[in-house]
């Protein structure tokens, strides 16, 4: 976990991990591969294939279903389709029942229809899907209220353990870092940088 | 591709409200080239038997439009000898006099010989037919063309009466000498199915009773004046034998002739002539209508172009909104170039869906409207689907629907790559 208040670079950082901005060579490394010196487009299939992100807000695509939304990366992945044993459908369906979601009743809700917290477990089945080797969270939990909170974080957890991936999460919440192995402050690492 | 239906399926009510402009102006565009390459074929089937018109001297059009269509009148006359002349150059296979200025009913009635179905034909060699009845049998005889038996519901054996003029409004009806329907045509899809014909002595005789035009009180305001003199020269000679004729149909035996034939009418001395081939009157005429039928093309062009611009106005607007989708769809994998792609496929779908509605309502349009333009104006519509030039206007107005949608897509590409994974609302 990666902490830090607000204003402090955290979700700077995490667009570099996820390659969106334009960093220095070998400045970035994901999974053996240097982010930075990758072209635009190959930036865009390596966090395709690699990465499920999980924005704090706003994460789903409003009008299609929940079910549909957890699939999106498999869409354009082909490497994460491949990933997934069976369906993939079938893996969304695992996927929202292991996160606590009833795919039967919620799965063809529109995304617009759940509530905030449901929404944020979509979002995070859809992270999970095709096993990438890394999460990237921006403030997932800053909606949520406390219960919500832990409950989703407990699951997020989980969930990441069992398909082997990495998590990374940036937030200024304090309450979390019992969920994580390590807990970096921001601060610490800018300092770091500077010396 | 789903993800573009399922992003449309949520602006429906917009996206339907493009398509039925695209529809509408799809349809429109090929009803005016439907209209104009129908109402020329129609106009030159009508006229593709005959090699030359000889008529009193006049305006080529004029003279085309009077004989052939029965649409205004030739003027003059003139005198039944030019027939025996024009029989005896070489070169002429047949010649078929015409006598007009009659009305049944609002359909031209002319006097002509038997030879006139024998001779005639219509749309690139066709013969005319008889569906029922035959040719004249008395002087009293009249044929008809099969739009006038369908839409007055004659069988061989009905009488019919005509009347003086050329319109639809009866200046002096000749109830005094009623003709009985010898035969009736079958469809030719040309200007004949709207005639009628009664043999020359049966024509001559209409008017034999006929007063001193001086009696006709709607004469002098009529350019009909001519004829009524006509037909008094001519019943003031013999009672059966043509004296006076409007104008003759030639059939050359040999086409090279026509130049010769034709100078040598020019040239006649006894009375001004003008020998007309139709073709060139066909294109002096479509030279005359082009100016209105380019302005409707334009119009048509105009009304696509600005359908096109509803499209571009539709996915334009939407973008703002949509910001958050594109963000949304990056995050989890699509590239700036796969949004771009969205977007031009949602305009070529679009475009698609108001082409086939389109279509569809130009075959609806198709249906409803031929009937009525064949007994109004006598051009039937062709009954084709699509023809190749249809086709390929259509594949051009796709073409231009992805490229108007480029500029939408150009500024999703330059929003995405802005606007990154994170979404600023």
């Amino acid at each position: 976990m990666l902490r830090g208040p607000s204003g402090s670079g955290k979700s700077t950082l995490l667009s570099a991990i996820s390659g969106v901005v334009d960093v220095p060579a070998g400045a970035v490394t994901v999974v053996g591969t240097d982010v930075s010196t990758l072209p635009a487009s190959n930036r865009d299939r390596f966090r395709a294939d690699h990465m499920g992100l999980v924005f704090q807000v706003f994460n789903l695509i409003p009008w299609l279903s929940a079910l549909d939304n957890i699939q999106l990366p498999c869409r354009f992945s082909k490497r994460r389709r491949l990933r997934v044993q069976g369906p993939v459908e079938g893996e969304a369906h695992r996927l929202m029942r292991a996160l606590g979601l009833d795919p039967d009743t919620l799965g063809t809700a529109k995304a617009s229809d759940l509530s905030v917290g449901q929404q944020q477990r979509v979002a995070a089945a859809r992270a999970l899907i095709g096993k990438p080797e890394i999460i990237l969270a921006d403030e997932p939990t800053s909606a949520l209220d406390p219960e919500a909170r832990n409950t989703f974080m407990h699951l997020l957890c989980q969930q990441t353990q069992d398909s082997g991936a990495a998590l990374l999460l940036v937030s200024h919440d304090s309450g979390l870092d019992h969920h994580f192995d390590r807990v970096i402050n921001l601060a610490d690492l800018a300092s770091t940088g500077a010396t | 591709m789903g993800l573009v239906l399922h992003s449309l399926w949520n602006r429906r009510f917009v996206a339907t409200l493009t398509v039925v402009a695209i529809a509408l102006s799809v349809a429109l565009i090929l009803s005016v080239e439907r209209l104009r390459d129908s109402a020329r074929s129609s106009f030159a089937n009508s006229a593709s038997g005959i090699d030359l018109i000889i008529a009193p001297r006049g305006n080529d059009v004029q003279i085309l439009l009077a004989t052939v269509f029965g649409v205004g009148s030739t003027g003059t006359g003139m005198s039944g000898e030019v027939l025996d002349v024009i029989e005896d150059m070489p070169g002429v296979a047949w010649a078929v006099p015409l006598m007009q200025g009659d009305n049944h009913k609002g359909f031209p009635v002319s006097g002509t010989s038997e030879d006139y179905f024998t001779h005639f034909k219509h749309s690139r060699g066709e013969s005319l037919l008889f569906a029922s009845g035959s040719t004249f049998s008395d002087p009293h005889s009249a044929v008809i063309g099969a739009e006038v038996a369908e839409r007055l519901g004659y069988r061989v054996g009905s009488e019919i009466v005509n009347a003086h003029g050329a319109g639809t409004v009866a200046l002096e009806i000749h109830d005094e000498a009623p003709f009985e329907v010898s035969g009736i045509l079958a469809p030719t899809n040309t200007a004949v199915d709207r005639m009628v014909w009664v043999s020359l002595e049966g024509f001559d005789g209409l008017h034999a009773g006929d007063e001193a035009p001086s009696a006709d009180p709607f004469a002098a305001v009529t350019d009909l004046d001519a004829h009524e003199h006509e037909h008094d020269e001519a019943h003031d000679a013999h009672a059966f034998v043509p004296d006076q004729l409007n104008a003759i149909y030639i059939g050359l035996s040999n086409r090279t002739a026509v130049l010769g034939v034709q100078r040598a009418i020019a040239t006649y001395s006894a009375e001004p002539l003008a020998a007309v081939m139709p073709n060139v009157a066909l294109l002096q005429l479509w030279s005359i209508t082009g100016t209105a039928e380019n302005a409707l093309r334009l119009m048509s062009v105009a009304v696509v172009v600005s359908s096109m611009i509803g499209m571009v106005v539709m996915l334009s607007a939407a973008l703002e909104a949509r910001r958050r989708e594109f963000a949304i769809l990056r995050s989890v994998g699509a590239a700036p170039r796969d949004v771009v792609l969205m977007i031009v496929t949602e305009a070529l779908l679009v475009t698609a869906a108001g082409i086939a509605l389109g279509l569809a309502l130009f075959w609806a349009a198709n249906l409803v409207a031929a009937p009525l333009l064949t007994a109004r104006f006598g051009v039937t519509l062709s009954g084709q689907l699509l023809n190749l030039r249809e086709a390929a206007l259509l594949f051009t107005v796709l073409c231009f629907g992805g490229l108007a949608s480029v500029l939408p897509a150009w500024r999703v590409y330059r929003m995405t790559l802005a606007d990154g994974l994170t979404t600023r609302l």
